[in-house]
């Protein structure tokens, strides 16, 4: 679906420019959930952002099956992309707000937009002020918006941060409905127990390289781990799941 | 409705000035059966002004609502990115230069020259791909130089008449134009107001932020083009014929706002339109106020539109979303 080859960005500034991601080469699979992880600074957002288009890359190529990448309105019509911080100017309303998502496409159609609202539960804020919501009701709004235009591509940023359980759950299992419908989903994340009950493939990172790619079981291993976050896990098993725990 | 509330405030205002006017020499005059009098009165008179008035507001509201839209800042005003103060330095230079005088139309074209000027400078300033908040603060910078030309001109004019012509200059007025002033301002007007409407959709994407709007396509290097080469283009026009008037591309977008839903590409025609609406009934107002010398309509706008945008301001939820 999406394939990044050897990618590698620099930071924005003019002098003294740092390397952000160096050498990265990974795939966004059609049908899947791939969950970017790592510590803080370790590049993860930088990484999501270049697949979006938004990061100017300094090497390496980007490529979108079946049409132009580097083409902005192409890209636009195949990826909906969700900020970490997701803020609005103004005071919109919510099916508004979700009815932006279509603007890739040209065209406004209140039955997408009632349907994506309905799809992550959010029917019954159609008519009122983004502003009204809570934080995580303004989350399943922002769900619609990146849902209603069917995207081929999702890419989120630390979607689950400021959610509760429920919520965080409940938006988890709306990304793998898409990827389950045929989307190919890339999602940062801290929560690795969230990423490995929910995601196929995870992606390590640590200071803008890759340390590991792979199934989460295969990847997320205690000795794995301890390097990369600095601090040791211990594994705890309930029935077939298994927990990873930071060693307090 | 706005557009019946403007031609029937624009009918009623040629009625009303230091010569009182009956409704039915209105009537007389539109059906062709007019005095001399009335003729020369309303046509030469009344109409020019009351047209320049709805245009220069109808470019301000629009102004206002685009550039509050594409900052994503309720408290931008047209002339943010220095293109008023640019515009205003054009005039007085040519005011200055004692231009004015011979050929009338020195002014607006110094005016719409400057305009270009100073957004061509901004841009420079900011760098290609510039942050709206890069933007902001060149524009600033931008506005502060021309508001410092302004004020050596002021200082160093040769003579008292000079420098007040300058001051008066510079208050805002639409008195003793004429339609050769309407036609000046026109194609800078027009062609300013349709590139800020183009952006109309690009306006609502960037609602949710520049980076998500470039995911939806937004071209943002074209959009910040078209923005400023539009409000340069128009300011510059309307500045050129009328001076600097304050307070309506700041306050007529918050005053639609609330009924277009908060959006945007809604809130640009009916801003416009109100910015007209507000500057004839100013217009009106300062001919019915009984004054010594005619109260300038640049005078009177930041006069009413102090208190109405405090008033603004205590309305909560009104001029900032709380997300």
């Amino acid at each position: 679906m999406l394939e990044l080859k050897n990618i590698s960005a620099l930071t924005p500034e003019t002098s003294a420019q740092k390397s952000i991601l160096h050498d990265i080469s990974c795939r966004f699979e059609a049908g899947h959930i791939t969950a970017i992880v790592g510590p803080n600074g370790a590049g993860k957002t930088t990484l999501l952002r270049a697949a979006a288009g938004l990061v100017p890359l300094s090497a390496g190529s980007i490529h979108l099956e079946g049409c132009d990448w580097k083409d902005p309105k192409t890209r636009a019509r195949h990826l909906a992309y969700m900020p970490q911080f997701q803020n609005i100017a103004w005071p919109l309303l919510c099916r508004d707000v979700v009815a932006l998502g279509l603007l890739p496409h040209g065209f406004r159609d209140d039955g997408l937009v009632a349907a994506a609202l309905a799809r992550c539960e959010a029917t019954q804020f159609s008519d009122r002020s983004i502003d009204t919501l809570s934080g995580g009701e303004q989350s399943r709004v922002f769900m619609a918006r990146l849902l209603v235009a069917n995207a081929p591509l999702l890419l989120l940023d630390e979607p689950t941060q400021s959610l509760d359980a429920a919520g965080a759950m409940g938006l988890m299992h709306l990304l793998r409905g898409a990827a389950d419908e045929g989307a190919g989903v890339g999602v940062v994340m801290h929560d690795l127990n969230l990423a490995q009950a929910f995601c196929d493939h995870v992606l390590v990172l640590q200071n803008g390289v890759v340390r590991a790619k792979g199934a989460p079981r295969d990847v997320f291993t205690p000795s794995q781990l301890a390097p990369i976050f600095g601090v040791e896990f211990d594994v705890m098993a309930v029935g077939d799941a298994r927990y990873l725990m930071p060693t307090l | 409705m706005l557009l019946a509330a403007l031609m029937s405030i624009a009918s009623i205002s040629l009625l009303i000035g230091d010569v009182a006017t009956s409704p039915s020499a209105l009537v007389a005059y539109l059906s062709g059966e007019g005095s001399e009098f009335h003729i020369i009165l309303f046509e030469t008179i009344r109409a020019p002004r009351i047209v320049l008035a709805a245009m220069t507001g109808f470019v301000l509201g629009l102004s206002g609502a685009a550039i509050q839209g594409f900052l994503r800042n309720p408290l931008a005003e047209p002339g943010i990115l220095g293109a008023s103060n640019g515009a205003a330095l054009g005039a007085v230079i040519a005011i200055y230069l004692g231009l004015a005088s011979t050929v009338s139309y020195w002014v607006p074209l110094a005016s719409a020259v400057m305009a270009l000027v100073s957004v061509a400078a901004l841009m420079a300033v900011a760098g290609q791909g510039a942050s709206s908040l890069r933007l902001i603060l060149a524009g600033f910078a931008v506005s502060a130089f021309a508001g410092a030309g302004i004020a050596l001109a002021l200082n160093l004019s040769p003579n008292y008449f000079a420098a007040l012509e300058i001051a008066f200059w510079l208050l805002g007025a639409v008195e003793n134009r004429s339609w050769l002033h309407v036609h000046m301002a026109l194609p800078g007007a027009v062609l300013g107001c349709l590139l800020m409407a183009s952006t109309a959709r690009s306006l609502n994407a960037l609602a949710l932020g520049e980076e998500v709007a470039q995911t939806l396509g937004l071209a943002m290097r074209n959009l910040r083009a078209r923005i400023a080469v539009g409000l340069a283009l128009a300011i510059g026009a309307v500045v050129s014929v009328t001076g600097v008037i304050g307070f309506v591309g700041l306050v007529a977008p918050h005053l639609v706002r609330p009924y277009c839903g908060h959006m945007p590409s809604r809130s640009l025609l009916p801003s416009a339109l109100l910015g007209a609406i507000l500057l004839v009934l100013a217009d009106t107002a300062v001919r019915s106020i009984p004054t010594g010398t005619e109260l300038k309509l640049g005078v009177l706008t930041a006069f009413f539109g102090v208190p109405l945008l405090l008033l603004l301001l205590r309305r909560p939820g009104a001029l900032m979303s709380d997300a």
